[in-house]
């Protein structure tokens, strides 16, 4: 039992070292945290969590970031760091639905076309997926959104049609070459059934580029919701969202530029921190020979 | 063919031929009408240089690939060309351990993971601790500890990994094992454990097996027969013995000439320098005639037009080749 | 720097280590190699045994977790391994070249034959002659001719994968050879290759080493390509020279038990059976064993040969042996 434990022990320690050794993971590791954590308890660590809604005090509008409001306050006087911390918990809530329902929805169909090639299956799930990934994400997204009503669950709806097809992608390529590594082959001679073949054999090696994917993508969905927001079709005033709070901030440019700047950064951030954080876990993926 | 023999012959290759149809029209010959023959308990042993229909062969028995035409039968019955016809007694009666261990075994689940798959499936073992039992004793029956069930394939060496590919095909109690090249990606300190195995196995066993492989030097002391291939054809069978002391066929003489070899007595075994040139032609632009006409230091006119019939030259042991079959036919007009 | 003959290459007390999570790997573990102005040498020894580091080291090549522990590597009088990047540039251009086990990862798909050729020679000739590409062209055709290529001028227009894979391979060595070159190292040139195939491109290398008086070391696992090619045998094991001897000598002779059962595992002609094989595999380098690297596989090893590391010593013309049971 102990001497188990101790094993266990080492490969946490081994797998710490392998993802450390690229320091800019850690840095990734570490702005990732700090967000997660500033968004589970954003009512508990801000300054001022009734700012969060429609709450106005014209006598602090317009403040510049200083001692009492650190990014400042916007036109009607919300402290917008507090806006700031409240929208990375929407934009995650965002990222975390779209990614849980459309990486297991394009993996699955990806790895079953890859695994059938050449047959209609394939021809079908492929043409599609194309069909999806011939406009750009962004435009797409956009598109379905301004067919719907403008909300939150919507524009979520709306960034998972459009992302979907990417993880079938991957997972179709992936699946593709593994599919030929001798194991499956073996598999599927020795009387291997289909189910045994997917979610034995291919799928636990499929996972490391997909969680890869995820991670990075958490990013670029925050980015493609801020964009929706921004020109009106995501999250509604008075509720924070980074993009939202950059359009409203848009007229106070120049002089008041905190109201854009910040929210800004809050992006700029987020996708820094989930993309390196995303180049560690796929070191930390790999297959690698002791 | 009388009955009795025919019972001895667990596989029964019959004029097999496997074309691939490539774009543009061009058409790969990959194996070009073979007919091998593999008794029970004996190693067969296919050697060829890389394009010369060797694994092709294999891939056909197996499974793996659909025969353009002929038959394979496998302990008098004829198999199914498409591997999801075939019943799962068929399939794992025949077994096949692949070239590379690096990418035979699932990387992301542990040994008795990748064993435990075949032993549920063929050994129909229920029972946690039946299964855990079988795992051992595959484990022991290639001479790895118990322990190796709990690590993970990519932890182990080269060889270790093969043996536990060979304890995977022992699995489902199979009579037949097809070895592609199972040692050529290792050591040869690791190759003499891993065939040292195989021998004591097959005796234990009483398996057979269809050994691929290039090197002749190994064939020599594993194999009951040798089989020579070149772009797809049989150029040369023989009983080993009768193989090694005399072999006639041009491509053959270049083969064993050409192996680098580290005893004064084995440079004696080689026959006489025949010095090797050219390289195997391409399967889908074969030449006219005898397809090794090209690379041969006896081509003669007839070489380039017309391919040489199978002869047997003595009991056992048959020559596909126009010099050969000249010489014999010369010797018995002397006669 | 062809001025100095005769002052060869050589290999002094060579140790480098890999950085892991957990220590250091120690790798090369005092390597010893000598060879004279014209000589080949063969370097065997299983898989992992440090046969391909050294080579790198050479060339400078090694990972970046490799750290150089101590050692020289002498070359016509210089310390390769004190060279900047400037000096190791110009000694790979000029001095040293290498062929790869894996011909097809070692050329560039997306280059023809000719573009590859004529840039590895952009730096040994003058380019500021607007002629030099029309020269370096006229050597890469001579060059390919000389690697027994037909045709060279079709081939110089082809793509690596349009090539068989000797023909790839000669392609490299033609490339290692296309400029004058003094010491040539040569990673397991035809391990990947068909024995027929083999055999040309080895006697190709012996060949071109003897009429360009060139050194030659040879790594391989193959105690037969050995025998054929090399004048002189180090038998590497675990980082560390187990023997050292002519080729012939140390194939009839062999001092070391090591070398002994390396011979016995090969699968003979002679058809006498299989031998049982080594047990065990190479140590592990974290914790490698404190004398003999050898002694957890060896049949005599001995109290002393835990202890205390052994040395090579002569043990009959030209022929050492690092073992602690030689001679007794």
């Amino acid at each position: 039992m102990e001497k188990k434990q101790s094993k266990k022990v080492l490969t946490w320690k081994k797998q710490w070292y392998r993802f450390s050794r690229n320091k800019m993971s850690v840095a990734g590791l570490v702005i990732v945290i700090l967000v997660i954590f500033a968004a589970v308890f954003s009512p508990f660590i801000t300054p001022y969590p009734q700012h969060a809604g429609a709450f106005t005090d014209y006598a602090s509008a317009n403040m510049a970031p200083g001692s009492e409001h650190l990014f400042g306050t916007d036109y009607i006087g919300r402290d917008i760091l507090t806006r700031v911390i409240f929208a990375f918990r929407n934009a995650l809530k965002m990222a975390v639905i779209v990614l849980v329902i459309s990486v297991p929805v394009g993996s699955v169909l990806g790895m079953i076309a890859g695994i059938r090639q050449g047959t209609w299956i394939d021809t079908l799930i492929m043409r599609i997926t194309d069909v999806f990934l011939s406009v750009p994400s962004m435009i797409l997204a956009l598109a379905i959104a301004s067919i719907l009503k403008p909300n939150l669950t919507n524009a979520m709806l709306a960034i998972t049609i459009s992302w979907w097809p990417w993880y079938c992608r991957l997972a179709y390529g992936t699946a593709r070459s593994i599919s030929r590594d001798n194991y499956v082959r073996y598999a599927e001679l020795t009387g291997g059934s289909f189910v045994h073949i997917v979610f034995k054999e291919i799928l636990p090696n499929c996972i490391s580029p997909i969680l890869t994917k995820m991670t990075l993508d958490v990013g670029w969905v925050i980015m493609t919701g801020a964009s929706l927001s921004y020109v009106g079709l995501g999250e509604q005033a008075p509720v924070p969202a980074l993009g939202n709070m950059i359009s409203a901030g848009i007229k106070y440019l120049p002089n008041q530029w905190w109201n854009t700047v910040f929210p800004a950064i809050g992006i700029i951030v987020i996708i820094l921190g989930f993309n390196l954080l995303g180049d560690g876990i796929s070191d930390l993926l790999a297959v690698e020979e002791d | 063919m009388d009955k009795n023999n025919n019972k001895d012959i667990i596989l029964d290759i019959r004029d097999l031929k496997k074309y691939f149809y490539m774009p543009k029209g061009i058409v790969v010959h990959a194996v070009e009408g073979v007919n091998l023959q593999l008794k029970r308990g004996e190693t067969l042993g296919l050697v060829g240089e890389s394009g010369s229909g060797k694994s092709t062969i294999a891939y056909n028995v197996i499974g793996m690939y659909e025969p353009t035409s002929g038959e394979i039968l496998f302990d008098g019955e004829a198999l199914n060309p498409k591997i999801r016809k075939r019943t799962l007694k068929q399939k794992g009666n025949m077994q096949i351990v692949f070239q590379d261990p690096g990418s035979s075994l699932n990387p992301r689940a542990t040994i008795g993971k990748n064993l435990a798959f075949p032993v549920k499936l063929h050994g129909g073992l229920k029972d946690k601790n039946e299964i855990h039992d079988r795992i051992n004793e595959l484990l022991q029956f290639v001479g790895l500890p118990e322990e190796y069930a709990e690590k993970f394939p990519l932890s182990i060496g080269g060889g270790e990994r093969q043996l536990v590919c060979i304890a995977r095909a022992l699995a489902s109690n199979p009579e037949l094992i097809i070895l592609d090249e199972p040692t050529s990606a290792l050591d040869v300190s690791i190759q003499a454990k891993v065939i040292r195995r195989l021998i004591d196995l097959q005796k234990e066993l009483n398996l057979s097996y269809l050994f691929i492989t290039h090197d002749l030097s190994l064939m020599r002391n594993l194999a009951t027969k040798v089989v020579i291939l070149y772009l797809g054809r049989v150029c040369e069978i023989a009983d080993t013995a009768e193989f090694y002391a005399s072999p006639l066929h041009p491509y053959t003489q270049m083969l064993l000439s050409s192996i680098p070899v580290v005893t004064e007595e084995e440079e004696k075994l080689r026959p006489v320098k025949v010095e090797s040139r050219g390289e195997i032609p391409n399967p889908a632009d074969m030449p006219a005639g005898c397809g090794f006409h090209t690379r041969c230091s006896r081509c003669m006119e007839i070489c380039k037009t017309e391919h040489p019939r199978m002869r047997e030259v003595s009991p056992g042991h048959y020559v596909c080749c126009h010099a050969v079959e000249g010489r014999i036919v010369e010797s018995e007009k002397k006669d | 720097m062809g001025s100095e003959k005769n002052t060869g290459f050589e290999i002094k007390d060579l140790k480098i280590s890999f950085k892991v999570f957990n220590g250091e790997l120690k790798v090369i573990d005092g390597v010893n190699i000598k060879l004279n102005r014209g000589e080949r040498m063969g370097l065997v020894g299983e898989a992992g045994c440090g046969k391909t580091t050294t080579l790198k080291s050479v060339l400078g090549i090694l990972p970046k977790q490799a750290m150089l522990k101590s050692g020289q590597i002498m070359f016509n009088g210089e310390d390769v391994l004190k060279f900047n990047s400037a000096q190791m540039q110009k000694f790979r251009q000029e001095s040293c070249a290498m062929v790869f086990q894996d011909p097809s990862s070692a050329l560039n798909p997306i280059f023809k034959v000719k573009d590859l050729m004529i840039n590895g020679m952009r730096n040994s000739l003058n380019t500021k002659d607007k002629s030099w590409e029309k020269e370096a062209y006229g050597r890469a055709v001579k060059a390919l001719g000389e690697v027994m290529l037909p045709d060279p001028k079709r081939i110089m227009e082809n793509y690596p994968f349009q090539l068989s894979g000797g023909m790839r391979q000669r392609v490299c060595i033609a490339m290692a050879l296309a400029t004058d070159r003094h010491l040539l190292l040569a990673d397991e040139p035809t391990t990947s290759l068909d024995v027929t195939i083999q055999e040309q491109i080895l006697h190709l290398i012996h060949k071109l080493s003897v009429e360009k008086d060139m050194s030659l070391v040879l790594v391989t696992h193959s105690m037969g390509v050995i025998r054929e090619m090399t004048d002189r045998v180090s038998i590497m094991y675990a980082g560390t020279i187990m023997e050292v001897g002519d080729t012939k000598d140390v194939l009839e002779n062999p001092g070391h038990p090591y070398t002994r059962a390396l011979i016995d595992c090969i699968p003979k002609l002679t058809g006498d059976g299989v031998a049982e094989g080594i047990p065990g595999r190479v140590p592990d380098y974290l914790n490698p064993p404190k004398g003999c690297r050898y002694v957890e596989r060896c049949p005599k090893a001995t109290a002393v040969c835990r202890e205390e590391k052994p040395q090579l010593v002569e043990c009959g013309p030209n022929h050492m042996v690092a073992c602690h049971n030689f001679g007794r």
